[in-house]
């Protein structure tokens, strides 16, 4: 493009004469172009570009218009469609360069260019004149003002120093040349170089209106000198560079080295001090001030305050700008709440401060930051409440005076206590007014043992105890501690008293000491023997009973320690136990062990040990409890020697099982028979086992039950044989065994107690398998079920027919009545005859079935008495005749009083068929009688019928004796009916017959009858 | 003798009441019978007669205890409930010889006698002069 500009133009001179004409005559000191279009930028020769001070070997560059022509010329050119003018154009110097001109439009490609062409116009001497009086008139007064002026090309180097400059370095102009920017370089400190780039920077960036700096220099004397430099750029370059920059320095050595002590003053400062100067920028701040605004690590020496803090206040900017006009700010407190919400507490004083011409160079501040003692403050504060907080909550009462004894503090406890709130009472009334007594309530306090004076009087008080009986209220027992109070001076400055309510704890101790007597007692008379014992083996308390199982007294026990009267055998176990019981692996102990008596005989006892310890721990004292078991102990032994003795016969039975337990229930024998029915060994059980690992547990549960019911009392496990053998010296009954292997069997066990002298020493066990019994028992039940089955079934049948057949033969007699009735002629068929016959052999049969049917149907309970003379007496006159007929002699030699239990109406018909029959079957031959007599036993009674009749032939016909229709004479009356009616009838009273007979002798009937008592 | 006039037989068996009836015309015992074949046939019958207090109420009553439908001891629980004036006269007649029934027969009130089968002509007599 800036090709393309100065290509166009060249190509524009080329092509038109005119214009080429233009510029060789118009524009002897050049030219310059432009798009009218366009007229932002514009394109100069290589001459005019000379002419304004431009490099002319840049030409090819397209310019910016406004680098030559202000918008006034430019418009004006503008303006011009050709011809002569006057115009200016700048000069890269600044300033505005006359020109006379000429101009000449082209248009081309329908852009139109305009030419200037230009001549360059002498300057009239003049307005030379006018700008050289002009300048010598600064030079005077920067001379007069003693001010070293500069002259800088900052893109070139070159400078121009004044006399005045050098000689405030004490040089005079000629001694520095040739002068440069190096001059001043090398004589400025090094340290304060960098400030003043610094400074020239921002002036260069258009930060500051001036460059102004404090500067130290070395002056030809060697010395540093304070120097204060302000400039500015006065030309720039094209390229907005700066390019010649002016100004002045002065010596401010003076002034600075002031401040410097202000300075060094403020930066020794403990406190937090910073020193501005009127344009708030720090001179000085002390190290604290660093340390206290957190701004160690910042440069803030040369920068302002505002910049230093973006966020400060206005109300803080206009605190400042009033102290810079003299007036002086502070607070004590002030408090500072950053954005994360810390606090900071400050407190501050800004005041002027003066130059030596006694004008104020601006300000001090000075802040000390308070947050700390402000924290303390608070949490004192804080402290504080809650100290009185605690005062008025808290149940102990507290009251202070002064030193004069006047009440300061009274909390809530002493108030609600005493039941008034704090006065001033003169001290003599004090306990009167505030109910104060002894502890015993029953008088009231002196002056003197009033505690809060005593405290004030004499200094400490501990646990004084005093009772408050206000005149209404509850009376209270209290402990008082208290100390006297001293202010900072370390003056007595009070007293103050606490009291602690000790009512309950007085009770407590009063209930403690009750308990403890009442332990002592129960201690001292205990069953059994019990003692307190040290760590250390040594008796410390003893009661009664240990003293008389050991037969030492308390007091010689005391001299002693256990192991002294210990059976050396059991004090390996005793202290091991022991042992662990200090070392914490168990809780208790016991064990059974032997005492020597002081007689020297051993003294078995069971001995139960515990262990108190203290808070820490340690351990106390040993609590022990001494039974006396040497019976038991001896019992043992006896028992032991006695199933010795028996052990002989206990391993003989090889199918009896015996099993002795000992009254603790554990199995001291466990014979051969045992193992041979259990198939546990001796080993397995004996000292080992109880009993019930032998038995069903549902069994023993069910048995306890059954106990329990029977006599009141619960017994489980062991106990309940032990029990059940108690009861009554022995028990047997049937049991479940449970062997090792195998299923549970049956056994007949009779549990008996071992006694010794009336004592119980253990118990045996002796058990029979009765598996192969139980079997047949239960065949034989079997057995009896199906008799009674088909005995029910007979009943049933025989029912049938003598109910049944009976209707049938009777309709069958009233039918053949009724028949003969009707036809009387027919009496004499023989058919008829033997069809009536038979119809009564018929009803005769089953009346006799009938009979025997209701004697086995009315097996009654309720037996009476029946006199058993008196029956057979009976009898005798049933049958008088026959008896008179056939000269039989009744021979009645029953007792009179001879009663048995039975059914009259049997009875009598046994008698009557037995008397009957002797008739019957009497020997015609002999002289008949018939005996009756009896023979008593313990629970029956036996009747005795004899007679010297025919006899029976007991070897033919004893199985069918008592059958029924059996005859075994030829008789003419014999029925063979009345001796199966008879023995049923016997059998139905629960007795029985039997029989003797020899033919033609006579017969024997004895018939054993259950006695009536 | 005093004559019954109405005589009631309940029994289903026909041949002890074809023979009754007959001993009981031989002996002339009654005017006229009723025969029922069970309990309930019998109340059927005689509940409405009783309760309307008619003149053909029966005077004796023989009652068997084995029958059909209602049993002797069934009838009479229900016989008895019945309020009558007119005094009948009940008798048992069974061939049972169970005692318990014999015991039975003692609870009622109503009943006069515990006849065990058959009846002959000679027991009829005697009833009738007993019950003179």
């Amino acid at each position: 493009m800036i090709h393309g500009v100065m290509d166009r133009v060249f190509s524009l001179i080329r092509k038109n004469q005119d214009i080429f004409e233009f510029t060789q005559v118009n524009a002897l000191d050049g030219y310059l172009v432009f798009n009218l279009n366009d007229p932002h930028a514009l394109w100069l020769n290589p001459k005019l570009r000379s002419v304004l001070g431009y490099d002319p070997q840049q030409f090819e560059n397209e310019e910016h218009t406004s680098k030559f022509l202000d918008e006034e010329n430019l418009n004006y050119l503008k303006s011009l469609e050709k011809g002569s003018t006057r115009i200016f154009l700048m000069h890269k110097q600044g300033y505005k360069l006359r020109l006379s001109g000429s101009v000449k439009r082209v248009t081309e490609d329908g852009s139109t260019y305009l030419f200037l062409g230009c001549n360059q116009i002498e300057q009239t001497p003049e307005l030379k004149q006018k700008l050289l009086r002009k300048i010598r008139r600064y030079e005077k007064i920067i001379e007069g003002a003693e001010l070293g002026n500069w002259q800088w090309n900052i893109q070139t180097g070159e400078t121009i120093f004044s006399d005045n400059w050098a000689e405030v370095l004490g040089y005079s102009l000629e001694e520095l040349e040739p002068t440069s920017v190096k001059t001043w370089e090398v004589l400025a400190h090094s340290e304060d170089l960098e400030k003043c780039n610094l400074e020239l920077q921002r002036h260069f960036e258009g930060d500051t209106d001036f460059y102004q700096t404090e500067a130290r220099m070395k002056n030809k004397s060697g010395n540093w000198v304070w120097v204060r430099d302000k400039g500015k750029v006065v030309t720039w370059t094209k390229d907005r560079e700066p390019e010649w920059m002016t100004g002045f320095h002065v010596d401010v050595t003076e002034e600075i080295s002031r401040l410097e002590i202000k300075k060094l003053f403020i930066d020794q400062a403990p406190s937090a001090i910073a020193m501005f100067d009127m344009n708030m920028v720090y001179i000085a701040a002390s190290n604290k001030w660093l340390e206290d605004y957190n701004i160690q690590d910042k440069e803030i020496i040369g920068r302002r305050h505002y910049e230093v803090f973006p966020n400060i206040s206005d109300e803080w900017k206009d605190i400042h700008k009033k102290c810079m006009q003299g007036e002086i700010h502070s607070k004590d407190e002030d408090c500072y709440i950053y954005a994360d919400g810390t606090e900071q507490w400050i407190s501050w004083e800004v005041r002027p401060w003066f130059t030596s011409e006694n004008v104020i160079g601006g300000i001090l501040m000075h802040t000390a930051d308070i947050t700390a003692i402000k924290f303390a403050e608070r949490e004192v504060f804080k402290k504080q409440q809650l100290m009185e907080t605690v005062l008025e909550s808290i149940d102990v009462g507290i009251v202070a005076c002064n030193e004069n004894g006047e009440l300061t503090l009274f909390n809530r406890a002493t108030k609600d206590w005493h039941g008034l709130p704090p006065e001033q009472i003169p001290h003599e009334r004090l306990s009167e007014y505030y109910g104060l007594y002894n502890l015993e309530g029953d008088r009231a306090l002196d002056l003197s043992e009033i505690p809060l004076l005593k405290v004030l009087k004499n200094g400490k008080l501990e646990n004084d105890e005093i009772m408050i009986k206000p005149i209404d209220g509850v009376k209270r027992k209290v402990s008082v501690n208290g100390s006297r109070l001293f202010n900072e001076n370390g003056n007595l400055a009070g007293a103050v008293v606490a009291m602690h309510d000790i009512t309950k704890r007085i009770e407590a101790e009063k209930k403690h000491r009750i308990s403890q007597e009442t332990f002592r007692g129960s201690f001292e008379n205990a069953a059994i023997g019990m003692a307190i014992v040290k760590p250390d083996g040594q008796w410390l308390q003893i009661n009664n009973r240990v003293s008389e199982i050991v037969g030492f007294s308390a007091e010689e026990l005391r001299k002693k320690t256990f192991r002294d009267i210990t059976h050396p055998e059991d004090l390996d176990l005793d202290l091991k136990l022991l042992n662990e019981l200090i070392d914490g692996k168990r809780d208790h102990y016991h064990m059974d062990k032997r005492y020597y008596h002081k007689d020297g005989h051993l003294v078995y006892i069971h001995l139960a040990v515990s262990l108190v310890r203290d808070e820490q721990n340690k351990p106390l004292f040993f609590v022990s409890q001494i039974t006396d078991i040497s019976k038991e102990k001896l019992a043992e032994a006896k028992l032991k020697k006695t199933l010795l003795e028996l052990e002989g016969l206990l391993e003989a039975s090889t199918r009896v099982s015996i099993i002795g337990i000992n009254p603790d229930g554990i199995i001291k024998v466990f014979n051969r028979g045992a193992e041979n029915l259990l198939g546990y060994s001796k080993e397995e059980m004996i000292g080992i086992q109880t009993p019930a690992i032998i038995h069903s547990k549902k069994e023993m549960k069910s048995r306890s039950k059954e106990f329990a019911a029977l006599y009141g009392e619960k017994h489980e496990g062991v106990d309940l044989f032990k029990a059940m053998a108690t009861k009554s010296n022995f028990d047997t009954r049937e049991w479940l065994y449970k062997p090792k292997y195998g299923n549970m069997f049956p056994v007949q066990l009779t549990i008996t107690t071992i006694k010794d002298g009336g004592e119980i020493m253990g118990y045996l066990g002796v058990a029979t398998n009765i598996s192969k019994l139980k079997n047949a028992e239960k065949e034989l039940s079997n057995i009896l079920e199906l008799t009674k089955d088909q005995n029910d079934r007979l009943k049933n049948f025989a029912h049938i027919v003598s109910h049944n057949l009976r209707s049938h033969s009777g309709n069958l007699g009233m039918l053949l009545d009724l028949y003969l009735e009707d036809h009387p002629e027919q009496k004499e068929n023989q058919i008829i005859e033997m069809l009536y016959k038979a119809s009564g052999n018929l009803k005769e049969t089953i009346d006799h079935l009938n009979e025997v049917t209701v004697i086995n149907t009315s097996v009654s309970e309720t037996l009476v008495p029946v006199n058993l003379r008196k029956e057979v007496v009976n009898a005798k006159h049933s049958v008088a005749a026959l008896i008179g007929n056939a000269q039989l002699e009744l021979i009645n030699e029953v007792p009179e009083d001879c009663y048995v239990k039975g059914i009259r109406a049997y009875m009598e018909s046994i008698l009557l068929n037995f008397t009957t029959n002797a008739i019957k079957y009497r020997a015609e031959e002999r002289d008949s009688f018939v005996r009756f007599s009896i023979e008593e036993e313990k629970n029956f009674i036996r009747l005795i019928i004899e007679d010297n009749g025919l006899g029976i032939d007991l070897k033919k016909h004893r199985q069918k004796l008592f059958g029924m229709y059996k005859t075994f004479h030829n008789h003419k009356d014999s029925r063979g009916i009345g001796l199966f009616i008879t023995k049923n009838q016997i059998e139905a009273m629960e007795g029985k017959i039997e029989v003797e007979s020899t033919v033609n002798k006579g017969t024997k009937f004895i018939i054993t009858l259950k006695k009536h008592e | 003798m005093n004559k019954v006039d109405i005589a009631c037989i309940i029994d289903d068996d026909p041949i002890f009441v074809f023979g009754t009836k007959k001993i009981m015309k031989l002996a002339n015992f009654c005017n006229s019978f009723l025969v029922f074949h069970n309990g309930e046939e019998a109340l059927n019958h005689l509940k409405p007669i009783i309760e309307s207090n008619n003149d053909s109420l029966p005077d004796v009553i023989l009652l068997d205890l084995n029958m059909p439908v209602m049993d002797g001891w069934e009838f009479l629980d229900e016989f008895i409930k019945i309020p009558c004036e007119k005094e009948i006269t009940i008798y048992i007649v069974t061939s049972s010889i169970d005692p318990i029934d014999m015991d039975r027969a003692k609870d009622y009130d109503n009943i006069s006698n515990y006849l065990i089968k058959p009846i002959s002509s000679q027991k009829l007599q005697e009833l009738m002069s007993a019950s003179e």
